[in-house]
């Protein structure tokens, strides 16, 4: 149970003061952001890496499209539901 | 060569003269986010002799044709996408081309090609889209989309920073050292004039945000829909085109695909 609601709000500005402590919102994760401390190189190779390794999802989304206007029948489904052909 | 399949196309593509910019997925790569993408995306220029370039070197790796439209200008005008596809190394290469991507105004998109004609490219290695226009082409109808705009959001200038973050916390800050700025960007977009009142409470900023990327990605769905609807014909008819695409080189399966096109694919769609 989560029973942050019961603190005063002083609490939270006392913590920042006290131990500089800088609430910021969270988008994608530090793995991701990582990229940035990569040379060239480094950059290239990860990038690779991922890129073969991710060969392994390619059943999956053989039909899929990840950008542009077409979609597969599933894409289509999961944005539509079921019934999306009549929907149209 | 660089050794990564999307940058060593860019380059291909880009041989003698600018024909395409790297877009999407691999271009947040470049600007050092998130690998998160296996397809390639270019904005192309919408010329016959860049896509008829571009066509000779994917012919060259032995791509062949995705459900799509044409890589032709008359139906790439209409906001229509081309996707190809091959075998490289170990790689499916999927590649996907626009010449018209959804949410960049005519006059944007110009100065978008003017500014890297110039050379101004951020110092990346290749063409790659900036962030400003990056953040834009991401407003999809995919939650994870609106994570990375997030972060772009944070290399960007303060102005771009105002108009395209997603954090409530980031925008608050930002209204406190630049109240003015903020005044002046409020009618772009309007929960900016929500700073004014936020206190100590962001609740409300937050809401809005929510509420804003709600409404772009159900923009997002009501185009693609429209998109789906005028694309019927051609998506029931593709199996058999397919089967005839798949005996031909490329641009013979290209001339095909055209003639093809014509009867079953408008190259206008309405409502977009």
């Amino acid at each position: 149970m989560n029973f942050w609601w019961l603190v005063p709000e002083d609490y939270f500005q006392w913590r920042s003061k006290v131990f500089n402590y800088r609430e910021r919102d969270e988008f994608l994760s530090e793995e991701d952001l990582d990229l940035a401390n990569l040379d060239w190189p480094e950059l290239i190779a990860t990038w690779n890496a991922w890129l073969l390794r991710m060969q392994i999802t390619n059943e999956e989304d053989e039909d899929d499209y990840s950008h542009g206007v077409f979609l597969s029948e599933k894409q289509k489904r999961r944005l539509w539901g079921d019934d999306w052909e009549k929907k149209q | 060569m660089t050794g990564n399949i999307y940058l060593d196309l860019t380059n291909e593509f880009n041989e003698g003269q600018l024909r395409a910019i790297l877009s999407s997925g691999q271009a947040v790569v470049m600007h050092r986010l998130a690998l998160s993408s296996k397809d390639g995306d270019w904005i192309v220029r919408e010329t016959s002799e860049s896509l008829d370039f571009i066509l000779r070197v994917l012919d060259a790796h032995g791509a062949r044709y995705r459900l799509g439209a044409p890589l032709d200008v008359r139906w790439m005008s209409g906001g229509w996408s081309a996707h190809f596809e091959f075998a490289l190394d170990g790689y499916r290469a999927r590649c996907d081309f626009v010449t018209r991507p959804p949410r960049l105004s005519r006059e944007d998109l110009a100065s978008l090609w003017d500014e890297q004609e110039h050379g101004e490219n951020g110092g990346l290695e290749v063409p790659t889209i900036d962030l400003r226009r990056l953040a834009d082409l991401k407003k999809t109808d995919r939650e994870r989309d609106y994570a990375v705009i997030g972060d772009l959001a944070r290399k960007m200038s303060v102005e771009d920073q105002l108009l395209q973050s997603r954090s409530a916390r980031d925008l608050i800050d930002l209204a406190k050292q630049y109240p003015q700025l903020v005044q002046k960007l409020a009618f772009q977009r309007p929960l900016l004039l929500l700073l004014d009142q936020i206190g100590e409470s962001r609740i409300h900023l937050q809401r809005a945000l929510a509420e804003e990327q709600f409404d772009l990605m159900e923009r997002n769905e009501k185009r693609l829909a429209a998109y789906s609807r005028a694309s019927n014909d051609w998506s029931s008819n593709w199996p058999q085109i397919q089967k005839q695409l798949r005996q031909l080189p490329l641009i013979q399966a290209h001339e095909l695909l055209v003639a093809s096109a014509r009867r079953l694919l408008p190259m206008e769609v309405e409502s977009v």
